[in-house]
C-alpha cells in the first residue's frame, strides 16, 4: 500500500510526518507490504496513494499549500472514492470551507463542513479527549498549538469530546469525521500517542486487528497517567 | 545637597554592578545552583537600563540562530581574546537571555570588547542595549514551537536588529536570514555545509516555492535569491574568498560541517570588528574545544571496563539529524530526551528527524520522555533497549566495554554532565570555556 504525505515541503512543521511512518509501519506489522510517498508542492498529488496524510504548517505555507491544493484538485477525488484522509492542524483548517492565514480569510477545500476564525488566544498544550467513535481505548491524547477556532457545521461529528485543553477552540469538541476523513488538532504524532486511531485507520484500509507495540500501548499509558487520568 | 540624575543614574549602575559581583561571590562561595543568570537579574532589578549603560565603551558581536550560537561565541572568545594582546574580552556560555548578559557584564571588569550569544527572541532589544558593532546570524529552524513563535515571525523579528547593529554576517544559504537582512547597512554573506532546508521551501517574501540546488537557491516566485556570497567553506574546511581566491584551511578539534561554517562566522565576525582579514585567526581555530561538556571525550574509570564515552548537544531536528552524520561507527548510542520547559513540551519534532539511516543498529533510549523517544526509534527499525534513567542507560552502553556515544537535548545533556562523576567521568580533552561569573 502506499501512504502519501502530502505537501512535506509546506505542512510538516509539527512532526506529523511521523503519522505517515506510524501508519505505513502498523501495515508492516499486519503484513500488508507498505511505503510512504512524500508528495511535494510543486508536483501533482499522486493518484495511487491507498492513504493521505497531511500535517500542520506555519501561515504563509499554510495559504500556499491550499492555493496549490485546491489548482491541484485531487484530493476532492481521494474523499469521493472514499479512501482515509487524516489531516491535523492547519491542513484540517485547509480542508475546510475557510480559514485565515496571515490576518486574511483564505478559501479551503470545502471537503469538511466547518470553518476557522482567528481565536483570542493561542492554544498550546496538552489535550485529552475522549474519542466519540468507538476506538477500544478510553482517551485520545495529543499536543495543540494553534490560534483557529473552528466551528463544525449542524451535524458534523467531532472526532473526540474534550476533557482538557482547548481542541477545535469551540464546543468543547478537537476533531471533525466526514466520511473517510479524519481531522483534529492533536500533533504528538496524533497516531504515534494513539494506538486506537491506528486501528481506525487499519481498519479504514481493509486490513484488521490491534496492531500497537508494548513501547506503543506504554506511550499511550505515559500521556494519559500525565494528564492525571 | 541635590544630587543630579547624571550622578544619580551613575550611583544606580555602580549599585547594581556592586550587588551582581556580591551575589556572584556569594552563589559561588555557597555552591548554591549554577551562578550564572541570577547575578543578572539583580543587577537588572537595580537599574533596569543596566545592560545598556554598562556596555558603553565595549566593542560587541552578538551572536545569534536557532543552532550553534554557544560554540560560535566559544571561538569568537577565544579569536577575539588572542587577537587583542592582552585587553579582556568578556563573553556569555549559554546563558543567552538579558540576565545572562547582565551577568557577563557585571563580572566584566574593564574588558573592551565582547561576544554575547543572545535568544533569538530578544535579539532586536538586546541589540538595541548593547549597541553590537557586528551581528552574527547563523541560521533559522523550528525549535521549541510551544514556546517560541513560529519560524518565519521570530526570523522578521531578529531581523529588526538591522535597526541597530549596522554590520551582519549571515548565512547566505538560509532564506529566512537573506529575506529579513534588509535593515543592516553592511551584509557579509558567508557559506558552509549546509543540510536542513525543510523550514525555507516557501519563500517568506511571497510564499513562492525555493529552489535549491547544490550551490545556490532561488526563488521561483519573485526576486529573493542567495546573494553574492563573500566567504565560504567547504566540507574539507578550505575558505575561499570574495574573489574566490583560496583564503587557506580550517581544522577544528570540534567535529561536524556546521561547525566549520561557525568557525567562519566567527572568524569572519573577528576580523570585522578588529579590522583584521578572517584568515588571520584560522590557525587559533584548531586549538578551540567543545563548551559545557559538548563534544567531549570521556573515559568512565568506576566502570568495570572504562569504556571511553562522547558526549553531544541538539535540541531540534537540524541539530539532531546533524549530529547524527558524526556517530562513529561501532559505538553504542545512548539518545536522551527530555521536554521541560527549556527544552519545549512538545516531542513531536522528534518525528522530524531522520531516525530512519539508525535503523537495524541497537540504540538506548533515556531521558524523561524515553518511551516517546523509543517508540520513535522502534518505528524506525531500530533494535531499541528503553532506560528512563540516564546514568544508567549510559551504564549499560558501556557494560561490554564499548565506546558510548551519547546524544541529548537541551536538559537531558545537562543533567547528564552534572551526574557522570558517579561513573567517574574523566575528561580526555581539554576544555576551554570562556570566564564569565
Amino acid at each position: 500500500m502506499k501512504i502519501i504525505y502530502v505537501y512535506p515541503d509546506l505542512l510538516s512543521t509539527y512532526g506529523d510526518r511521523g503519522n505517515a511512518l506510524v501508519l505505513a509501519w502498523a501495515l508492516r506489522r499486519v503484513g500488508v507490504e507498505a511505503e510512504v510517498v512524500e508528495s511535494p508542492s510543486d508536483r501533482p498529488v499522486p493518484r495511487d496513494g491507498d492513504a493521505y496524510v497531511l500535517g500542520g504548517g506555519e501561515d504563509g505555507p499554510q495559504a500556499l499549500a491550499a492555493e496549490r491544493l485546491r489548482a491541484d484538485g485531487y484530493l476532492a477525488e481521494v474523499a469521493a472514492s472514499s479512501r482515509p484522509i487524516l489531516a491535523i492542524c492547519a491542513a484540517f483548517q485547509i480542508l475546510g470551507t475557510s480559514f485565515y492565514a496571515d490576518g486574511i480569510e483564505r478559501r479551503g477545500l470545502g471537503l469538511l463542513p466547518v470553518t476557522t476564525a482567528p481565536g483570542a488566544n493561542r492554544l498550546v498544550g496538552e489535550v485529552v479527549s475522549a474519542p466519540i467513535i468507538p476506538l477500544g481505548r478510553g482517551y485520545l491524547t495529543g499536543f495543540e498549538n494553534h490560534s483557529g477556532v473552528t466551528t463544525l457545521d449542524r451535524g458534523v461529528e467531532p472526532l473526540g469530546r474534550v476533557i482538557s485543553g482547548g481542541g477545535n477552540g469551540v464546543g468543547g469538541v478537537d476533531g471533525a469525521v466526514v466520511g473517510s476523513i479524519v481531522a483534529s488538532y492533536l500533533h504528538g504524532p496524533m497516531l504515534a500517542r494513539n494506538p486506537g486511531m491506528v486501528d481506525l485507520m487499519i481498519a479504514k484500509l481493509g486490513a484488521e486487528g490491534s496492531v500497537s507495540s508494548a513501547l506503543q500501548e506504554q506511550l499511550y499509558q505515559n500521556r494519559i497517567t500525565v494528564a492525571g487520568r | 545637597m541635590e544630587v543630579s540624575r547624571v550622578q544619580a543614574n551613575s550611583i544606580r549602575l555602580r549599585a547594581a554592578d556592586v550587588s551582581a559581583r556580591l551575589v556572584a561571590r556569594a552563589i559561588r562561595v555557597s555552591g548554591f545552583g549554577q551562578g550564572e543568570t541570577f547575578p543578572g537579574r539583580v543587577a537588572l532589578a537595580v537599574a533596569p537600563d543596566f545592560v545598556y549603560r554598562r556596555a558603553e565603551g565595549i566593542d560587541t558581536v552578538l551572536v545569534t540562530g536557532t543552532n550553534g550560537k554557544t560554540t560560535t561565541t566559544a571561538f569568537l572568545f577565544d579569536l577575539l581574546s588572542s587577537a587583542d594582546g592582552g585587553d579582556s574580552v568578556v563573553a556569555n556560555r549559554g546563558s543567552n537571555l538579558p540576565g545572562g548578559v547582565a551577568a557577563a557584564l557585571a563580572a566584566a571588569g574593564d574588558a573592551t570588547s565582547a561576544c554575547f550569544e543572545v535568544d533569538e527572541a530578544y535579539v532586536p532589544q538586546l541589540a538595541s542595549e548593547l549597541r553590537a558593532k557586528v551581528m552574527v546570524w547563523l541560521n533559522m529552524s523550528r525549535d521549541q514551537l510551544d514556546r517560541s513563535m513560529e519560524v518565519r515571525k521570530l526570523s522578521r523579528r531578529v531581523g529588526e536588529a538591522g535597526r541597530h547593529v549596522s554590520v551582519l554576517v549571515g548565512n547566505a544559504g538560509d532564506p529566512l536570514i537573506v529575506a529579513n537582512s534588509g535593515e543592516f547597512t553592511e551584509r557579509i554573506w558567508i557559506v558552509g555545509p549546509s543540510s536542513w532546508r525543510m523550514d525555507a521551501n516557501a519563500c517568506p517574501v511571497c510564499g513562492g516555492s525555493v529552489e535549491f540546488t547544490e550551490r545556490t537557491w532561488r526563488c521561483l516566485g519573485c526576486s529573493l535569491c542567495q546573494p553574492e556570497v563573500s566567504y565560504a567553506v567547504d566540507r574539507a574546511g578550505r575558505v575561499t574568498g570574495p574573489g574566490g581566491e583560496r583564503l587557506g584551511r580550517i581544522r577544528l578539534e570540534v567535529p561536524g560541517d556546521f561547525n566549520l561554517f561557525n568557525a567562519l562566522a566567527a572568524s569572519v565576525a573577528a576580523g570585522r570588528l578588529r579590522g583584521l582579514r578572517p584568515e588571520r585567526f584560522f590557525r587559533e581555530l584548531s586549538r578551540i574545544e567543545g563548551v559545557g561538556g559538548r563534544y567531549t571525550e570521556w573515559i568512565l574509570s568506576k566502570l568495570p571496563r572504562q569504556p571511553g564515552l562522547t558526549t553531544f548537544l541538539a535540541k531540534n531536528p537540524a541539530g539532531w539529524e546533524g549530529i547524527l552524520d558524526l556517530l562513529p561507527a561501532g559505538s553504542r548510542l545512548v539518545l536522551g530526551l527530555n521536554a521541560r520547559v527549556a527544552d519545549g513540551r512538545d516531542t513531536s519534532w522528534i518525528w522530524d528527524a531522520d531516525f530512519e539511516r539508525l535503523s537495524r543498529i541497537e540504540v538506548i533510549a533515556t531521558g524523561d520522555r524515553a518511551v516517546d523517544m523509543a517508540f520513535r526509534l522502534e518505528v524506525a527499525g531500530c533494535r531499541v533497549a528503553c532506560v528512563p534513567d540516564q546514568l544508567q542507560a549510559v551504564a549499560v552502553a558501556g557494560a561490554g566495554g564499548a565506546a558510548v556515544v551519547y546524544l541529548g537535548n537541551y536538559t537531558a545533556f545537562f543533567s547528564l554532565i552534572g551526574s557522570l562523576g558517579e561513573l567517574g567521568a574523566l575528561r580526555t580533552r581539554r576544555v576551554r570555556e570562556p570566564v564569565t561569573t
